[in-house]
């Protein structure tokens, strides 16, 4: 009963790593901030963030149920390892903005709860801490990244794999997204990456691609300044 | 044996076409340039981190056994072949089309594009690009290509002028195909450099 219980919920972990880089699939419109956002010295920004994701082991390729099963029992160890991923980075993220803004003489303040996993932009969010613009960081995948071929045959070594989307939002007007970025950062594994139980190696390169994935989306934000 | 000469040239054309990664034309810039400054500039091109994307098999047709075992060899042989990258060859031709756009417009009494520091002979501004990552994104992101580039410019005796680039294809360029995303970016990026540079020379003449 028990085995059947484990089997499930790795079952179901895969199934929601599968469909969260389904949602990566389709990416949205990349816009750049206007430059006369950084002339508006009088509006006040909202910096929030989303929960973050279970690091885990993204499988691309066409798989059954079946197949599922089977490599996700393969990607177990690592995915334990990846369990253990330090995230603190995520959660500073937003002090890290709002004291880019304040150097840039433009009031900023972090939204201290997390946005409900809904996608849906609250009012309240912006009422709380008397803000006009919502900053949204999110990240969206975290882990390792492996492709399949004939369901369960591995293609290569599982890459380390960070995404991170930020989007500027007018509340008050619904479709105006001032600002939206993704970083998709890929980082192959230096050497041999079937380490376990701590895979330092793969870790090593999962270090760098967050290490990435956050300099872009700054970098992004705060293209010319 | 002019024929097998000829054959073998057509052969080798064929290889090389096969070879070669697209790469998009010298990158435009039709926007008027109105700033001139009086002194001799040296272009210095810094290569960073360079990531590819592997093509994905699926954007071939659906291949059979034999053709699939065929096509997984030919990968192995031939990475580059399948791989999708804004390396030396596409940065080479941006600092390039960069170098004569400034050229062209006399913004500098003097330009050269130099890859090396110790090249620079005696300039009074130097303008260092650094291309800090060129990425290409993953087949389910449809090859999109970020740029993120330092400009750092230095005049004698004044303090560095620092700028980051981040620059990345707009969507609708993603459809038409890789060398329409490479010209789309470096067109982007030509503008935030121009821009960069306009933005300093202002701020060297406020210094006087």
């Amino acid at each position: 009963m028990r085995l059947i219980s484990i089997r499930y919920s790795v079952l179901c972990t895969t199934l929601t790593a599968v469909l969260l880089l389904m949602g990566c699939a389709t990416p949205k419109r990349c816009v750049p901030l206007a430059e006369s956002f950084w002339q508006n010295h009088t509006q006040k920004i909202t910096v929030a963030t989303y929960p973050a994701p279970t690091p885990t082991v993204y499988q691309l390729g066409a798989q059954g149920l079946l197949d599922i099963a089977i490599t996700s029992i393969a990607n177990k160890a690592l995915n334990n390892a990846l369990k253990h991923t330090d995230l603190i980075w995520y959660h500073e993220l937003p002090e890290h903005f709002v004291n880019r803004l304040k150097g840039q003489h433009i009031q900023a303040s972090i939204y201290e709860k997390k946005l409900p996993p809904d996608r849906k932009v609250h009012p309240g969010v912006l009422a709380e801490t008397n803000g006009d613009l919502l900053l949204i960081l999110e990240l969206h995948a975290i882990g390792a990244r492996r492709s399949y071929s004939a369901g369960f045959i591995p293609q290569g070594a599982p890459e380390a794999y960070c995404v991170l989307v930020g989007e500027l939002l007018d509340p008050k007007n619904k479709k105006n997204v001032l600002w939206h970025s993704e970083s998709e950062v890929i980082i192959k594994v230096d050497g041999a990456w079937d380490q376990p139980p701590g895979f330092p190696n793969f870790m090593n390169a999962l270090n760098v691609a967050i290490s990435e994935a956050r300099e872009e989306i700054i970098d992004s934000f705060f293209c010319g300044r | 044996m002019v024929k097998l000469n000829c054959l073998g040239l057509v052969g080798l054309l064929f290889l090389i076409g096969c070879g070669a990664q697209p790469i998009m034309p010298p990158v435009q810039y039709n926007k008027p340039i109105d700033f001139h400054v009086k002194k001799t500039a040296a272009l210095q091109w810094e290569l960073g981190k360079n990531y590819s994307s592997r093509v994905a098999r699926e954007s071939y047709h659906q291949p059979g056994m034999i053709e699939a075992l065929a096509l997984s060899i030919d990968q192995n042989n031939n990475p580059s072949r399948y791989t999708l990258s804004y390396g030396k060859a596409q940065q080479a031709i941006f600092m390039t089309s960069l170098k004569n756009v400034l050229d062209r417009n006399q913004v500098f009494k003097e330009i050269e594009l130099v890859t090396d520091p110790n090249e620079i002979s005696a300039k009074d501004v130097v303008i260092a690009v650094f291309f800090k990552t060129a990425r290409v994104a993953s087949p389910e992101r449809a090859y999109s290509i970020t740029l993120s580039v330092v400009m750092t410019i230095t005049s004698q005796g004044k303090p560095p002028f620092k700028r980051t680039y981040l620059v990345q294809n707009d969507d609708e360029v993603l459809r038409k195909g890789f060398i329409a995303q490479q010209s789309d970016v470096s067109e982007r990026l030509l503008e935030k450099v121009i821009a960069g540079i306009e933005e300093w020379h202002k701020l060297e003449r406020k210094r006087g």
